[in-house]
């Protein structure tokens, strides 16, 4: 565990070393003045134009760590050869792992908790400048429970990304890799639902059928993390549906770290 | 300052310059080219356009709102007309950012108060009022305006009271609604629904040039309501119908005539209500087939 944290902390600041942190803020002041004002040029959902904004630049924000992080961290490692001082001192291929998801992850709480507090700041602003009118359907409640599955959703692809690239050497087939796992991860959903009742006149062939099902069960299903809309109109999802999400999300997490861990502990590193 | 450094400026200011100088022109340019037409985006399918969003759906929605927004104002700022084609364009378009966020409800309101007021594309309107209604369970007012709509344009006051029922149960629902809705049958002035409904939508409306279009509109229905209230008084005063507006002043029923906010003239109907030749639309616009 120790060994764990002590890869974690050193993901955590190379991370910062990266100045993401610099970044990110003047990222989260640009994305909160441009939901301020231009929620300001709409006619009447202006609290639903505010949280749209904040809560694309929270999602954008997390997204970062995964995309522009994680795709190239093992590789660097590997590159610079650093990974053999630490795997030299006792730290298993395991708790390199572990290590580092925990370290990416900890980057990601702390983007996005920055993000979230600026988004606060952003609807506040909004709320005083154009009036209560306009916020009578604002549930914080349903705020942070998207912000939370948010945070769920890019942890669980964070996880699928440490997957790829422990599968593979190239950084830039990881980050293909994660590209196309983003979008299968947000369609999918949408394509089984059109595939249960598809138009007249269009046939889809059981080949198609399985393996867009097959997808479904293979790719994290990240459209069901996105709760932005709902949020956006005040609208609180069911309890039932916040465990079953919990239940996936940490699931699927596990079990991407897990086939990680498998194929790093099978991989030559010379 | 050394030499090469001069150069640098001196080279950085040419390029500077000239590509400011640039900026209005390619404004310009871009803005004609730009106001021929209306979003790409209208040529994809609603569905794919939503699967596309991926889980940017509310700002993919909320940049097309405000591109539809853009393309009115451009027009109305221009006195320019819209043409049948740029219509369906407009509706199009909205059909587009309700299929992507359907509780949004700006969409909504663009389409109630121009669909229907100004291109009289309520069956249009009335479609996507009724998505509203679904996707808002919450909200009275997509049955509010769906019920205005029967009850002003078609003059169906059996489908508008059903609507107005179904509005009136919703928790949201101001009173004056509620009391509105239960009384709609005996309700013959659909001139005094149409100032509340007005009143109702610039009371919610924070953008100056919405709430400007619509007082204007509502200082005509005023006008109007004016005016009848008059026409009825001097009937069961005098026995009998006046000849022309000016009667009501020379009779002493009215200080003044109020003024059409639009320029039009106005004309009293056999059946006493009050009809405006300027068919509560500005000049510019005015079409040949407008509906009220």
């Amino acid at each position: 565990m120790k060994k764990t944290l002590a890869v974690a902390i050193i993901s955590f600041q190379e991370g910062l070393r990266q100045r993401v942190l610099y970044g990110i803020l003047i990222f989260a002041l640009f994305m909160m003045s441009a939901a301020v004002l231009l929620s300001g040029l709409f006619m009447r959902d202006i609290a639903k134009i505010t949280i749209d904004f904040c809560l694309a630049a929270i999602s954008i924000g997390g997204l970062l760590v995964p995309f522009f992080l994680a795709v190239n961290q093992l590789a660097r490692d590997i590159e610079r050869r650093t990974i053999f001082t630490l795997l030299c001192r006792a730290i298993s291929r395991r708790q390199y792992i572990l290590g580092k998801f925990s370290g990416l992850a900890l980057l990601t709480v702390t983007i996005v908790a920055i993000l979230s507090l600026s988004a606060a700041l952003a609807i506040w602003t909004s709320n005083v400048i154009y009036g209560d009118y306009f916020f009578q359907n604002l549930n914080i409640q349903a705020l942070a429970v998207a912000v939370g599955m948010s945070l769920l959703g890019v942890l669980m692809f964070t996880a699928v990304v440490v997957l790829w690239s422990c599968i593979t050497t190239s950084s830039f087939l990881v980050t293909l890799l994660a590209i196309a796992t983003y979008l299968i991860g947000h369609t999918t959903e949408d394509l089984v639902r059109f595939m249960a009742s598809p138009p007249p006149g269009v046939e889809i062939s059981p080949m198609v059928q399985h393996s867009v099902t097959a997808a479904l069960y293979i790719f994290p299903n990240l459209a069901a993390f996105d709760l932005k809309l709902a949020a956006a109109h005040g609208l609180m999802i069911s309890g039932g549906e916040i465990l079953f999400l919990l239940t996936y999300g940490i699931g699927y997490t596990v079990a991407a770290l897990c086939l990680a861990i498998f194929f790093f502990q099978r991989r030559d590193l010379t | 300052m050394n030499k090469s450094t001069l150069l640098t400026l001196a080279v950085f200011i040419l390029a500077t310059t000239a590509y400011a100088l640039t900026i209005p022109g390619l404004s310009q340019v871009r803005q004609e080219r730009r106001a021929e037409q209306i979003s790409y985006f209208v040529e994809v399918p609603p569905q794919l356009a939503k699967v596309g969003s991926l889980e940017f759906k509310g700002i993919v929605a909320d940049y097309l709102m405000l591109e539809a927004m853009t393309f009115m104002g451009e027009r109305i700022g221009q006195n320019r007309d819209l043409s049948a084609e740029e219509w369906q364009h407009l509706h199009r378009l909205l059909v587009k950012i309700t299929s992507i966020d359907p509780a949004f409800w700006d969409p909504y309101v663009l389409a109630e108060t121009m669909l229907v007021w100004q291109a009289g594309m309520m069956d249009e309107a009335n479609e996507l009022l009724l998505n509203a209604a679904r996707h808002r369970p919450w909200d009275y007012r997509p049955f509010y305006f769906l019920g205005f709509n029967s009850f002003y344009f078609k003059k169906d006051v059996v489908g508008g009271a059903k609507y107005l029922r179904q509005a009136a149960r919703k928790a949201n629902c101001p009173d004056y609604l509620k009391s509105l809705a239960a009384r709609l049958s005996l309700y013959g002035n659909e001139t005094a629904l149409g100032i509340l409904f007005l009143e109702d939508l610039i009371r919610e409306t924070s953008q100056e040039e919405s709430r400007a279009y619509l007082a204007k509109r509502l200082e005509a229905l005023r006008a109007i309501h004016i005016l009848e209230k008059a026409v009825a008084e001097y009937g069961k005063t005098l026995q009998k119908k006046p000849a022309g507006v000016t009667d009501l002043v020379k009779q002493g029923f009215l200080e003044e005539i109020p003024p059409d906010p639009y320029g039009g003239d106005w004309v009293i109907m056999d059946n006493g209500r009050i009809y405006t030749t300027s068919e509560l639309v500005e000049k510019k616009h005015r079409r040949p087939a407008q509906k009220k």
